[in-house]
C-alpha cells in the first residue's frame, strides 16, 4: 500500500505535488481531480511518480497525466524529460509497445446516414483487420524489407500504396522518426516483426467508427474538419512483437549497463543509461525504429479501414474522401526543444502512456492546424465517449508537452470479468446502439467499460489544468477487438 | 499443463494495467515450471491440445531474478517467432553460480497452426517490476 500523499497545489486547481525526499531529484507532479487522486491510493501508481523522479538528468518534474495508473518503471500516463546530450534513457520510460499511439480518420458521412448499415461495417471490419493473438497479417516482409521498414515508417506503406501522401503530414514526426538503426535491432525482433505489419493485436488495440456528439470549440473543429453528427474511425495499435522484443532486449542490456553509470535506481524497470553513452545511443536507435514499424502498421491498418468503409457505404466516393485528422505516439522517447528555467534546451521527453499536446504555432505541427495547436486524441472506452482536444502553450510549461492519452484503466482484467458477464456486458453495448467484434470474449470483458475510468473526469482535469482544450466529444458506434 | 506434485501451484493477482502471477513450488526448479504452467495456462485458456514435438528451452542471467524472466522471455520469443506452444516442461535445471547462470529446459507441446482455437490472450513480456524470487516462491508481472 502507497502512503505517499500528494499535495493540492493551492493556487492552481487539478495540480498536485509530492515534495522530493530521499533520491528524488525532483518533485512528482500530478494532475488529477480529487476523486482520480482518491482512487490512486492503495495502488502503487504513486510510488512509481516517487521512483521516476530519481532518474538521472530528470527535468522539473516526474510528471503524471489525469488518467495515470499503475504500470511498471514508469506509471502509465508518466511524462519525464531529461537533457539530450547526457540524460537518462529508460526502455521503462517508454514501454514494450513502442509507439502504441492513435489515428482519427474524418468521414463525409453523418451518424444518420450510415446507422442502417452499421452491422455490416462491423463484420467487414472484423473480416478484414487481423485481429487477435498469434494473427499473422498478409504481407510477408523479407529482412531488406524490413530494414527500409524500420527507417521509412508509415512513408514506406504509403509507397506500397497503402494510404495516401497527405497522410505522412498528418502523422507526428511525418510517420518516421529520425535516427532510426535497424542495425540496433536484434535478428530476433526482426523475427517477430517479419508477418505483424497489418494485424491489431490484441489487449486494448481497436479499430472503431464513431460519431461526433458535442462540439466545445466550433473554430477549432471547424479547422480539424469535424462537424456535427460526422462519423470518423479510430485506429489504436503499436509495434507488435517487434517492439516488444526491442523492449525486451535492451532492458537486459540496460541491467547490464546500469551499474556502469551511476547508483542503482529504485526500480529495476527504470534501469537505464545516459544518451551519450553507446547502451544509450544503441537503445535510441532501436526504439526509433520501432515507432516507424508502429507508424507503418497504423498505416496499414488506415487502408485497411479505407477499403472497408468504400465498401460498405460506396457514396463516400474513394479513400481520399478519408482523410487523416492526425496519428499520435502513446510511448515513445522523443527528441524536442524546450525552454527549462528560462533556457532553450533539446531534450528527450520520455512518454508512457502521454500524447504530445504541442500549441498554436509550434513548428512541429502540420501548417494546417498551426493556428489551432496540435490535435491531441483522447479515446475513452468502447462504451461511453471519446475526446478530440487541441495542443496548449500552458502544456509546454506544465508536462513538457504533453496530455492525457485516453481513460486509463481502474480495474485489473480479472476484477473485470469478476464483476461482469460477457452477456452482461453484451447486452449493455446493444442497448446503447454499439455494434461490437471481438476475437476473444474473455479479451472484450477485460476491456469493459467498467474496468476504465470514466473518461469524462480524465477530460476534465486535463481541460482544467490547462493541458489541452475540449474540441469535440464523440460516441462509439462500431468496436472490433483482438 | 501436466499436474505437478501437491504443493506446486499457482494464483493470478490483481494488476490494474497488467497480470501478475503467484507460484510455489517445493524448490526453486518446481516453482518456476508453476509459473510456466501459469503463463501458458493464461495464454491458451482451457483448451486441449496434440502433444507433436518438444524442444529445448535455454537461457542466461547474471542472477536468479535474470533467469525467471529471461526463461518467460524465451518462451514468447519462440511462441510468437516459432510458433512453438509450449504445454508442459520438465528436466529443468539452473548451473553455474552468480554472475554466469545457465537455465535449461525440455518443453513439449504442438505449433500454434495445430490449434483448433486461436489463443485466449497475448503477452507481451514478462518484466522485472515487482519481482520476487525465492526458492518456493515466484512472483511475477507479466505485460500484457
Amino acid at each position: 500500500m502507497s502512503a505517499i500523499r500528494p499535495a493540492r497545489d493551492k493556487e492552481r486547481e487539478f495540480h498536485w505535488i509530492i515534495e522530493p525526499t530521499g533520491p528524488m531529484r525532483v518533485p512528482g507532479v500530478i494532475y488529477a481531480t480529487q476523486s482520480i487522486i482518491d482512487d490512486l491510493h492503495g495502488t502503487k501508481a504513486l510510488q512509481q511518480v516517487v521512483n521516476v523522479a530519481s532518474l538521472p538528468g530528470i527535468l522539473e518534474g516526474s510528471f503524471a497525466m489525469p488518467d495515470i495508473h499503475e504500470g511498471y518503471g514508469f506509471p502509465i500516463g508518466g511524462v519525464a524529460a531529461v537533457p539530450a546530450d547526457d540524460g537518462y534513457i529508460t526502455p521503462g520510460g517508454i514501454g514494450y509497445d513502442i509507439n502504441c499511439g492513435v489515428r482519427v480518420l474524418l468521414s463525409p458521412l453523418t451518424e444518420d446516414q450510415v446507422k442502417e448499415r452499421l452491422e455490416r461495417l462491423v463484420e467487414a471490419l472484423f473480416r478484414k483487420v487481423p485481429t487477435g493473438v498469434g494473427k499473422e497479417g498478409p504481407i510477408s516482409l523479407s529482412q531488406e524489407e524490413l530494414r527500409r521498414v524500420l527507417v521509412d515508417g508509415a512513408r514506406w506503406a504509403v509507397k506500397k500504396g497503402y494510404g495516401l501522401q497527405e497522410d505522412l503530414v498528418r502523422c507526428e514526426e511525418g510517420g518516421a522518426m529520425q535516427g532510426a538503426d535497424p542495425g540496433a535491432v536484434s535478428e530476433r525482433a526482426f523475427r517477430r516483426g517479419r508477418r505483424g505489419l497489418g494485424t491489431l493485436g490484441s489487449g486494448n488495440h481497436f479499430i472503431e467508427a464513431g460519431s461526433v456528439s458535442e462540439i466545445f470549440d466550433e473554430e477549432t473543429a471547424k479547422v480539424y474538419g469535424l462537424f456535427p453528427r460526422q462519423v470518423v474511425f479510430w485506429v489504436h495499435s503499436g509495434s507488435r512483437g517487434l517492439g516488444h522484443q526491442v523492449c525486451s532486449d535492451y532492458i537486459v542490456t540496460m541491467r547490464r549497463a546500469v551499474s556502469k553509470y551511476g547508483p542503482p535506481l529504485p526500480d529495476r524497470q527504470l534501469d537505464g543509461a545516459p544518451l551519450s553513452s553507446p547502451e544509450g545511443r544503441q537503445y535510441f536507435a532501436a526504439m526509433a525504429a520501432a515507432a516507424n514499424y508502429a507508424w507503418a502498421n497504423r498505416q496499414v491498418l488506415t487502408h485497411y479501414v479505407r477499403e472497408v468503409a468504400c465498401e460498405v457505404f460506396p457514396e463516400i466516393g474513394g479513400e481520399e474522401n478519408l482523410p487523416l485528422l492526425y496519428d499520435v505516439a502513446h510511448n515513445i522517447g522523443k527528441m524536442e526543444k524546450h525552454t527549462v528555467s528560462g533556457r532553450d534546451m533539446k531534450v528527450l521527453v520520455h512518454r508512457k502512456g502521454a500524447t504530445r499536446s504541442f500549441p498554436p504555432g509550434h513548428p512541429d505541427i502540420p501548417e494546417k492546424y498551426r493556428k489551432k495547436g496540435q490535435p491531441v486524441l483522447v479515446p475513452g472506452d468502447m462504451g461511453r465517449a471519446s475526446y478530440i482536444l487541441s495542443g496548449t502553450e500552458e502544456a509546454m510549461r506544465l508536462s513538457f508537452g504533453s496530455a492525457c492519452h485516453g481513460a486509463g484503466r481502474a480495474k485489473s482484467r480479472a476484477e473485470a470479468k469478476r464483476t461482469l458477464s460477457p452477456e452482461a456486458l453484451q447486452g449493455e453495448l446493444k442497448e446503447k446502439g454499439i455494434h461490437v467484434r471481438a476475437a476473444s470474449i474473455k479479451g472484450l470483458i477485460e476491456e469493459a467499460p467498467s474496468a476504465y475510468k470514466d473518461v469524462e473526469e480524465v477530460v476534465l482535469a486535463t481541460h482544467g489544468a490547462g493541458l489541452a482544450k475540449k474540441v469535440a466529444k464523440l460516441k462509439p458506434l462500431v468496436v472490433i477487438k483482438g | 499443463m501436466e499436474e505437478g506434485p501437491k504443493r506446486q501451484g499457482y494464483e493470478f493477482q490483481d494488476h490494474v494495467a497488467d497480470v501478475r502471477i503467484r507460484a510455489w513450488g517445493n524448490g526453486f526448479e518446481e516453482t518456476l515450471v508453476a509459473v510456466t504452467t501459469a503463463v501458458w495456462s493464461y495464454v491458451l485458456g482451457d483448451v486441449s491440445l496434440p502433444r507433436s514435438r518438444s524442444w529445448e528451452v535455454s537461457a542466461e542471467g547474471h542472477d536468479m531474478d535474470d533467469i525467471v524472466v529471461s526463461f518467460l522471455n524465451e518462451q514468447i520469443y519462440l511462441y510468437e517467432s516459432e510458433g512453438l506452444v509450449p504445454l508442459s516442461v520438465k528436466d529443468l535445471k539452473v548451473q553455474g553460480k552468480d554472475g554466469a547462470l545457465r537455465l535449461e529446459a525440455l518443453f513439449e507441446g504442438c505449433l500454434l497452426t495445430e490449434m483448433p482455437v486461436s489463443p485466449e490472450r497475448q503477452v507481451k513480456a514478462a518484466t522485472y517490476h515487482g519481482l520476487v524470487v525465492g526458492p518456493e516462491l515466484i512472483e511475477v508481472t507479466l505485460d500484457v
